[in-house]
Formats: C-alpha cells, sequence, structure tokens
C-alpha cells in the first residue's frame, strides 16, 4: 500500500474532518421539530451504514480480483474491508436501537430493513468465522472470496427494503423522491460526516491491510512484497 | 441527551477498541 506522506496525513485527514463534521452537527445543523436533539444520531447512524455498505462492496471487489488473478494481496484486502465493515455494521446496528428507543418507544422491531441489516452483519461475521476456522491459505481465500460476493446480495436488499416495503424505519430522507430532502444546513453537516466516516473506512482499512501484510511476512518471510 | 451521548459514545468507544487491538496485534507481530 502506498506509503510516506499518506501515512502521516490520513490519520490527521481523520481527525480534522470528524472535528468539522462534528461542529457542522452541533454548532451548524438546526435541532430536528418533532425528535429533538436526539436525531443528531442521523449524523452518525447513516455515514456509518453507507460506509459499511462501501467496505462491503470492497470485500465483493477484492474477492473476485482474487478469483480471477489468485493473487493473496487481493484476499487480504478482502478480509480487511470484511473486518472493518462488520465494526462499522455493528456500530449501526447499536446506534439505531438507541435512536430508536426514545422515538419510537421500542428498541428493535423485525421489519425488513433491521433485520435485513442484522442478516448482513451475520454473514460477514460468518465470513470472518470461516477465515479463522480453515488453515489452508488457498482454500481459506478460495471459500472466503466466494462467500464475500454472495454476501454482497444482501447490501441492494438493505438499501432498498424501504422503498420496496413497508418498513417501521424511515422512508428515505436521500434520494427518496419527492416527499425527501432535509433542511440545507442538516444537508451540509450530513455530508460533512459521510465523508468523514469514509475518510475513517480509508484509514482503517488501510491499517487493517498492513497488519495483514506483516502477519503473511511474520509467518511466511519472503512470499509478500 | 443520554441517548445521543450514548450513541456518540458507543462509535467513539468503538473505533478506539478497534484502533487499540489493531496496535497490540502489531506489537505481538513485531516481537
Amino acid at each position: 500500500m502506498a506509503s510516506g506522506p499518506v501515512r502521516a496525513i490520513l490519520p490527521a485527514l481523520v481527525i480534522l474532518s470528524m472535528v468539522a463534521a462534528l461542529g457542522l452537527v452541533f454548532f451548524h445543523a438546526p435541532v430536528e421539530q418533532e425528535q429533538g436533539i436526539v436525531q443528531k444520531i442521523f449524523y452518525i447512524h447513516v455515514p456509518l451504514a453507507w460506509n459499511a455498505f462501501l467496505a462491503f462492496l470492497l470485500v465483493f471487489f477484492y474477492s473476485f480480483r482474487y478469483l480471477t488473478t489468485r493473487d493473496r494481496r487481493y484476499d487480504m484486502r478482502a478480509f480487511a474491508a470484511a473486518d472493518v465493515g462488520v465494526l462499522f455494521t455493528t456500530l449501526v446496528l447499536i446506534t439505531g436501537p438507541i435512536w430508536a428507543k426514545p422515538v419510537w418507544g421500542i428498541w428493535w422491531t423485525w421489519d425488513a430493513r433491521l433485520t435485513l441489516t442484522l442478516v448482513l452483519w451475520l454473514i460477514y461475521v460468518a465470513y470472518l468465522m470461516l477465515r479463522h476456522y480453515i488453515e489452508s491459505p488457498e482454500k481459506r481465500a478460495t471459500l472466503a472470496a466466494v462467500v464475500g460476493i454472495i454476501g454482497f446480495i444482501d447490501v441492494p436488499l438493505v438499501y432498498f427494503a424501504i422503498r420496496w416495503w413497508r418498513t417501521q424505519h424511515p422512508q428515505p430522507v436521500i434520494a427518496g423522491g419527492d416527499d425527501s430532502g432535509m433542511d440545507p444546513h442538516m444537508a451540509t453537516a450530513f455530508w460533512a460526516c459521510v465523508i468523514a466516516f469514509t475518510i475513517l473506512l480509508f484509514f482503517l482499512f488501510r491499517r487493517r491491510v498492513q497488519l495483514e501484510e506483516l502477519a503473511e511476512s511474520a509467518t511466511a518471510p519472503g512470499e509478500v512484497e | 441527551m443520554a441517548f445521543l451521548i450514548a450513541a456518540y459514545a458507543v462509535v467513539l468507544v468503538g473505533v478506539v477498541g478497534y484502533l487499540v487491538r489493531m496496535a497490540r496485534r502489531r506489537r505481538e507481530l513485531e516481537r
């Protein structure tokens, strides 16, 4: 992976973008009229979910690349993306109920969006467990790549669940048609959070890949460039 | 307000915890 300036700039960029995004959330975006201050969970919940989707898209891409090239570096990248994707999905599944309780009066309901998100989390936890229990590196990489590709089917299902079915989860605010949209100040804060969490995703992904490369070189010196 | 703080705290703890876990693993590998 690229090193040098990126190594120094990326952590600083994570901190700066997060501070700027939080400043916009708490000092620029207005307090929502119906839900009150708790609505500000939206600014972390949705960007985390979108970036979890992006992480699983990376798993899909690198898994496909591994199967076509058999290059272990792609397998490591797929694993790193899945690991960060599971972290982000876990945070989505915790922040969602924390937001739901004061707004809906319940922590959880088995509607299509929530259930499919839980299924998504389970698929990629299974992906990580599969990798943990298979010892042969080639067999592990191949089976994991297949799961990484098939598992991605759930991502569009999660995204479109609120458009296809009637759900307890709110209808889309972004790209949801004529009835969707938000206050321009809220939109500024929201997109700043999306950018900040995307930078965080790539920072964590990059660190995770480096760790895998280190682990690989520790167990089989000379195999990894 | 408590729910808001809880949600932001969960994200902070989750991300920092993940970084700490990676740093520990790195130290183990470098040893």
